[in-house]
């Protein structure tokens, strides 16, 4: 089975689907809290990497922890429309897919403070 | 359109949130044994990270790689419970969207290996 709202396909496709990311990255910095403090996060801690003593690839890995957690946001935004999309009521099973997809940005804020720590106090 | 479940803005968001990620992991803990079982891994992988001879970058690459794989089975987990709460009948698109998140687990895994294999192999 196919969804009736699978659009273009090839180079189409790929133009397309530079725009839709682009209105769920405004919806995102619209309708998220999270996601703006994130973004606040990333805006600081991204020249920080670039200025500290570290290796290029240290610099890499400490940039790419901080965009993990954009991500790990976007897609735990993109469950939580989905579940209120399906119901707004109080459900047992919305609740458990949106507490675990939070657990998800935890574990990536984890994962920068691990890399960072590791990168940084060498 | 607003959910009504939102929560409040700010600081007392971000202290919420973590009750809420908290919530979360014990959730994903009591419910999928997927999870409980890279813990395991995770927990035995994270020490050995620490203590390999690798520099301090190969012990980022190597714990990174591990918590990846946390992450993305906590999406997934979150995802399958969100088809679950749309329905509990089969249905191929639902069956379709389980199928794909878990083999990004999959793809989670061989990125935590192809990571292992390199930095311990060849950076050691």
């Amino acid at each position: 089975m196919e969804s009736p709202y699978k659009g273009k396909t090839g180079m189409k496709r790929v133009w397309n689907a530079l725009f839709y990311s682009l209105a769920g990255l405004r919806a995102a910095i619209f309708h998220e809290d999270a996601f703006r403090q994130e973004v606040l996060l990333a805006a600081i801690l991204i020249p920080t990497a670039l200025l500290t003593p570290a290796s290029a690839i240290g610099k890499a890995l400490m940039i790419s922890s901080v965009l993990l957690v954009l991500i790990v946001e976007l897609l735990n935004s993109a469950i939580e429309a989905a579940v209120d999309h399906t119901s707004l009521d109080h459900h047992q099973l919305a609740k458990r897919a949106k507490d675990i997809g939070s657990a998800a940005v935890l574990l990536s804020l984890l994962n920068v403070v691990a890399v960072w720590v590791l990168v940084l106090f060498n | 359109m607003k959910s009504p479940n939102k929560h409040r803005p700010g600081l007392t968001h971000a202290w919420r949130a973590t009750g809420i990620a908290l919530q979360g992991l014990r959730a994903a803990w009591q419910h999928e044994d997927a999870f409980r079982q890279e813990v395991f891994v995770a927990a035995i992988a994270i020490p050995v990270a620490l203590f390999s001879p690798v520099g301090a970058i190969g012990k980022a690459l190597l714990i990174s790689g591990i918590l990846l794989v946390l992450i993305v089975e906590l999406l997934n987990s979150a995802l399958e419970a969100a088809v679950d709460h749309t329905s509990l009948e089969y249905h191929p698109l639902a069956q379709r969207a389980k199928d794909i998140a878990s083999t990004a687990v999959l793809l989670s895994i061989v990125n935590a290996l192809v990571v292992w294999g390199l930095v311990l192999l060849v950076h050691a």
